[in-house]
């Protein structure tokens, strides 16, 4: 019983640890360009395929690749904001309608190249591992230890750069932060290729564990939504602990309650903690308007 | 005045959608002066600083600062040039804490130790600063974060100041500070222009002062001038 229970445990922190960093990745962007951007999950199925046809067809080392889908979907970042979402900077709904086509868009391009069947890069680390119990591939632990190490990083470059400081202030009030002589214009392309340069690497790790499909974005975007809402919209540590959170519900909701029902006790769990904090678990709670 | 001249405006047209709020406004401001922009709501007083910041392009005119045409520059190359803008209104970053927020106005400084230097210099200044430090600029009340706001204005050590409303909200005992703070920043080297809706506390500190009626400078003249004038005073000090 409690073997089972680590079990469900450590799973459910692998997989919570991808949902955290699809979750930073969309926060970071909902903080600079005030939008949920639908594609998120497309640059995710880019750097999957990404590191496939590195591993598979140039037989690059998969670490080596990992990190090519990282600079490779960053720079698409980088060229997208530049191109497109630069334009919707005042109409929120503009960049929402952006975010949707290029689903379409991306999805269709990856279609038409690598057609529909799963592709899948063989894993790595192979072996599984038994500790007291608790069985747990190597694959799975190389995922986890490179997400868990990206977040930390990633949060202390918020916290403590100053680009990372320059960042924050674009996010919280772009006007005031350009009065101070920071690049707001440059801030945001460069926010906008690290969320998806770190896409990109989920991408690459989850095409080890799952397969790689043109559709295979929609449900990581999907479960990152749930997870930024449920940290509390815009919240950099929210939305890393509520992506623990969400893996671990789902494991434990999986192995015990359901396992065809697994996707959808993010959900539940999101709902019932809505009824209660309508601003999610670590968002603010909205001020009242002062007459 | 043989002063430098900091900033000058020349006939200046500037609005938005096609209707101009600003229509001909002139006007200059000399080193080491305050000067002041009073009139009625919707004279235009705040868009004469969102024209000069870059938030918004002029028509027609020319805005030049030391010498050099700014009028179109976008809002984020005015620091660099020595412009600081304090907007009316809470304007400090709310989720940050006050010494980041304070680091921010160093942002564009090259010279660390120098910064520090000036970081403790303000907050010297300042005692509030160093007593709230660690807390989060968003739950200060408006009064702090005007100090929050001057101060790190100041921290890019600006030539000219453009503080829009400061006494806004505030009691009048903390807005009577920031009058006096203002003075001060004037006094250690920094050129000031003030728009004030408080247009007799305005004037009494100021050197000189612009009186703004439908976008266009009606009348101009020293503080004491303009404050002893029959018209200015029936018109916007209130008889």
């Amino acid at each position: 019983m409690l073997e089972q229970f680590g079990n469900f445990l450590v799973h459910g922190l692998v997989t919570g640890s991808m949902y955290a960093a699809v979750a930073l990745g969309l926060t970071l962007t909902y903080g600079i360009l005030g939008i949920l951007n639908f594609a998120h999950g497309e640059m995710l199925m880019v750097g999957a395929y990404f590191a496939f046809v590195l591993t598979s067809q140039f037989g690059v080392n998969f670490l080596l690749a990992a990190a090519a889908s990282m600079l490779a979907v960053g720079v698409l970042g980088w060229i997208i904001e530049r191109t497109t979402f630069r334009f919707a900077r005042h109409e929120h709904l503009n960049g929402l309608v952006i975010s949707l086509g290029l689903v379409a868009i991306l999805q269709n391009i990856a279609l038409a190249i690598w057609g529909a069947d799963p592709l899948s890069i063989p894993p790595p680390l192979p072996r599984t591992l038994e500790v007291w119990g608790i069985r747990i591939g190597e694959q799975r632990l190389l995922a986890f230890g490179l997400t868990v190490g990206l977040i930390i990083f990633f949060s202390l470059f918020l916290k403590k750069t100053r680009l990372g400081k320059g960042i924050r202030a674009t996010a919280q009030n772009a006007h005031v932060a350009a009065t101070l002589g920071i690049r707001t214009e440059r801030v945001v392309a460069v926010t906008f290729s690290l969320a998806a340069a770190l896409a990109g690497l989920v991408g690459a790790l989850i095409a080890t564990i799952y397969t790689i499909t043109p559709f295979m974005g929609g449900l990581p975007a999907m479960k990152g939504f749930v997870v930024m809402i449920l940290g509390g919209l815009g919240s950099v540590g929210g939305s890393i602990l509520a992506g623990f959170l969400v893996g671990v519900v789902e494991s434990f909701g999986g192995g015990m309650i359901s396992s065809i029902f697994k996707d959808g006790f993010g959900f539940v769990a999101l709902i019932l903690i809505l009824i209660f904090r309508p601003w999610g678990l670590f968002g603010q709670r909205p001020e009242r308007e002062d007459v | 005045m043989a002063a430098e001249c900091v900033l000058e405006m020349e006939q200046i047209y500037a609005g938005y959608g096609g209707y101009d709020v600003l229509r001909g406004v002139s006007l200059r401001v000399f080193r080491g002066e305050i000067v002041s922009v009073i009139g009625p709501n919707g004279a235009g007083k705040s868009t004469i600083f969102k024209t000069i910041f870059g938030f918004l392009r002029p028509r027609t005119g020319h805005i030049r600062f030391q010498g050099t045409e700014i009028g179109g520059l976008p809002p984020d190359r005015m620091a660099e040039r020595g412009l600081a803008y304090v907007p009316q209104g809470r304007s400090v970053f709310p989720h940050m804490t006050v010494w980041e927020n304070l680091e921010l106005g160093g942002y564009i400084r090259g010279d660390r130790t120098a910064l520090q230097a000036d970081l403790e210099a303000v907050a010297a200044r300042f005692p509030l600063l160093r007593e709230k430090r660690t807390a989060l600029a968003g739950a200060l009340s408006g009064g702090q974060q005007q100090v929050v706001e001057m101060a790190r204005c100041l921290l890019l050590r600006p030539r000219l100041m453009l503080v829009d409303e400061p006494s806004l909200g505030l009691s009048p005992k903390f807005a009577e500070m920031i009058f006096e703070t203002i003075r001060q920043v004037r006094d250690a080297g920094t050129t000031i222009m003030l728009v004030e809706q408080n247009a007799r506390r305005a004037l009494e500190i100021s050197d000189r002062g612009y009186v703004l009626e439908l976008g266009q400078n009606r009348y101009e003249g020293t503080g004491a001038e303009l404050l002893a004038s029959a018209d200015v005073k029936r018109l916007y000090l209130g008889g």
